[in-house]
């Protein structure tokens, strides 16, 4: 009996936590939708002058590292701990390739610089705010790979895992709207 | 499905996507093409990654 109402318990809180996640993802989407929309203001049908290459990996490394955080969710949904820390530490080890891609190298190449016109203003605000997203989402990874470590997520129990997969999801979602505004979109 | 095979189709179609996205974008072609491709791509995020319907599903949890 007391299993059955814990059970019940459980599922409750999960579909709270579930929907305050969410309701985070939708304030979060409107930050980055005023900045997708200030761009098209500010730059019309420009496009910027970047690294269309360079662009194109970024992009490439962040969809890989989505695949392997869906293996990680899939991997300790069917209990295979070694194959969900395995999985988790490729997606932050990528997650890090993907920053050091677009600060490290985009952003000391760019042939313009924050402080000249829109076109810096756009640009480093849009990147700079997606940036800061992979690196709390590389936080929270790591929180939850020591987590996994310890053993504290089941098959049956693994909401953060669930939690942090999500916002990685959403933080490439992000990315997929924002690479074609930034490299793809406009005349140079 | 079995859904580590699902999570390969799906990486596939982005990448698949994106491909094509990067040589309509490198081609000038109209706006409206790169948009519809971006998305397509991200319903795909958010339908197969972000599992969007467990938002509604609250009697088995959805964990799988």
């Amino acid at each position: 009996m007391s299993s059955i109402t814990s059970s019940a318990q459980y599922q409750k809180k999960l579909a709270i936590n579930r929907l305050g996640l969410w309701l985070f993802f939708a304030s979060d989407a409107f930050m980055f939708g005023g900045l997708l929309v200030a761009r098209f203001y500010l730059l019309g049908n420009r496009r910027l002058e970047l690294e269309q290459t360079l662009g194109l990996i970024v992009t490439v490394v962040l969809l890989v590292s989505s695949f392997f955080m869906n293996r990680a969710e899939v991997m300790i949904s069917k209990g295979n701990q070694k194959g969900f820390q395995r999985s988790i530490i490729v997606t932050i080890v990528l997650g890090i390739l993907f920053l050091a891609g677009v600060v490290g190298v985009e952003w000391q190449t760019a042939h313009f610089q924050v402080n000249e016109g829109a076109q810096g203003a756009v640009f480093y605000m849009m990147t700079g705010m997606h940036a800061f997203h992979v690196l709390t989402g590389i936080i929270f990874l790591l929180i939850v790979y020591r987590n996994g470590l310890k053993g504290k997520y089941t098959a049956e129990k693994h909401y953060a895992v669930e939690a942090s997969a999500n916002y990685w999801h959403f933080i490439d979602l992000v990315w997929i709207i924002y690479y074609p505004a930034l490299y793809l979109m406009g005349l140079i | 499905m079995n859904p580590l095979k699902r999570g390969i189709f799906v990486f596939t179609g982005l990448l698949v996507l994106t491909a094509i996205e990067y040589f309509l974008g490198t081609n000038q072609v109209p706006q409206i093409l790169l948009w519809v491709i971006a998305i397509v791509k991200g319903l795909l995020v958010l339908q197969f990654f972000m599992h969007f319907n467990r938002l509604f599903d609250n009697d088995e949890g959805g964990h799988e």
